[in-house]
């Protein structure tokens, strides 16, 4: 530490120049984020292993050794199921609905999509061989990593990340010597737990106290504010998504980054309808019609995406942008503009630092 | 005492896990998005194992299952080992099986 609050343990151990961690889909924004002087995570989930070993080729060479990462969601549980079966399962009155909206915005037949628990697990191990193949600086996992991964990550001289979203769960990885752990707080897009960010984050700090492993705070994080909080908090820094999401480098249709930037955080709303899980997304047409009084209830997953799957894709394919959405997270809050990634790096930092300086009382560092 | 499950390549019992109680925190990849979701489990152990790849990722079916997601309807779950936590503090995880 050299006095400076944002120069944390993160960059102390892994030479970026702010505490700031961009996970985004879009190899751009991972470039742009670590030439400005945080850290990139790609989300690999639902890459090929050619698609995913291009990328992180084309992200190293343009980040001159700086580090990076991929995210992937390794299986933590699945369960056994037979599509024929399932199908017998969705409610007449559930087709009914669809159907009608199917008719009411004039879109193609569905498509099935379906995977098996063995191809799924079999896709996982591919895609960590890529991983362990390239060396990947760091490796985070959404849902958790067995032990034999860890293991053989820090073998090939990698780091791992696990993103948990209760105080147990932290407990398990910093005992299996995770080396940060991403507290994901309730506001978070897409998936999230049931415990709000600041409720989490200084718990699981309390957990990786005297351990090796450190902690970014996820979830709702948007500003400078939230930086300076969560390195108040204890935190070695921050995980962000949403926010880069509206960046001009991301491959966001820009429909959806104006969506983005003039939305509140009550507009971030969890949803079953896509999946039959609870999804933090931008609401949208589409998780309004299944909150209608005559709507049904959504289904449990499978059912549910085999219900409408085939509907929203050809929502996508006839680009009905009212009906279109994508996960955020409340901290849609925070965009106010679409703007380089570069400098919304710059920008949290600077307000991060304003913010410090206001409860001081005096510049720091 | 471990026997391979004829009906289903790659699974096998293990009579001596079976009946524990446990809880786990498993989740998965929804289908054909790029995001995933978390989620909690407490019940027993069925016995069931399986172990896939190599090295093995080793995996416990959890079946009366008393806590789960809300709209989790299936009979039971099969969990990574590593996130699975015995309620009586029983040793874990349990020693390998042999290659079924």
């Amino acid at each position: 530490m050299n006095g400076d609050p944002l120069h944390t343990r993160l960059c102390e151990e892994y030479g970026c120049e702010v505490p700031i961690v961009a996970f985004a889909h879009t190899r751009d924004v991972i470039v742009s984020v670590c030439n400005a002087g945080g850290i990139g995570i790609l989300g690999g989930a639902g890459l090929t292993s050619d698609e995913l070993r291009a990328n992180i080729r084309w992200i190293r060479d343009r980040v001159g050794g700086k580090p990076f990462g991929v995210d992937l969601l390794v299986p933590a549980s699945f369960v056994e199921g037979q599509m024929e079966d399932l199908e017998s399962m969705i409610p007449q009155g559930h087709r009914a609905f669809v159907e009608d909206l199917k008719q009411e915005l004039e879109v193609e037949e569905p498509k099935k999509t379906g995977e098996s628990w063995g191809t799924l697990l079999q896709r996982a191990r591919d895609l960590l061989e890529v991983l362990f193949e390239e060396q990947v600086p760091i490796f985070a996992s959404g849902l958790g990593s067995p032990a034999f991964i860890i293991e053989r990550a820090h073998a090939h001289g990698m780091k791992v990340w696990g993103l948990v979203g209760l105080p147990r769960q932290a407990r398990r990885q910093v005992e299996a010597g995770v080396d940060v752990i991403v507290a994901q707080g309730y506001d978070s897009g897409g998936h999230s737990g049931t415990i709000g960010t600041f409720t989490l984050v200084p718990e699981v700090v309390e957990i990786a106290k005297g351990s090796n492993s450190m902690v970014l705070a996820a979830g709702g994080v948007s500003t400078g504010r939230h930086l300076a909080a969560a390195v108040a908090m204890g935190a070695d820094g921050i995980w962000t998504g949403t926010i880069w999401l509206a960046t001009n480098e991301s491959a966001t249709e820009m429909f959806i980054k104006q969506r983005l930037v003039d939305a509140h955080a009550e507009d971030a709303v969890q949803s079953r309808a896509t999946s039959g899980k609870p999804i933090r997304q931008l609401r949208s047409n589409w998780s309004d019609a299944w909150k209608q009084p005559e709507a049904p209830d959504p289904l449990p997953m499978p059912l549910q995406g085999m219900l409408v799957d085939g509907l929203l894709a050809g929502i996508r394919e006839a680009r009905l942008e009212d009906w279109m959405t994508t996960p955020a997270g409340q901290s849609v809050e925070g965009i106010h503009g679409i703007k380089p990634a570069a400098e919304v790096v710059y920008d949290l930092v600077e307000e991060a630092q304003e913010q410090f300086d206001n409860v001081l009382g005096q510049p720091v560092a | 005492m471990a026997t391979p499950d004829d009906r289903s390549p790659g699974i096998y019992m293990d009579a001596a896990i079976a009946g524990l109680a446990v809880e786990a925190d498993g989740g998965h990849e929804i289908p054909g998005s790029q995001h995933g979701v978390r989620e909690s489990f407490r019940g027993a152990l069925s016995g069931r194992r399986l172990d896939q790849g190599d090295p093995p990722w080793r995996w416990v079916e959890i079946v009366d299952l008393t806590e789960k997601p809300a709209h989790f309807e299936e009979r039971a779950v099969w969990c990574e080992e590593t996130f699975v936590y015995p309620l009586d503090g029983s040793p874990w995880p349990p020693p390998a099986g042999p290659a079924p």
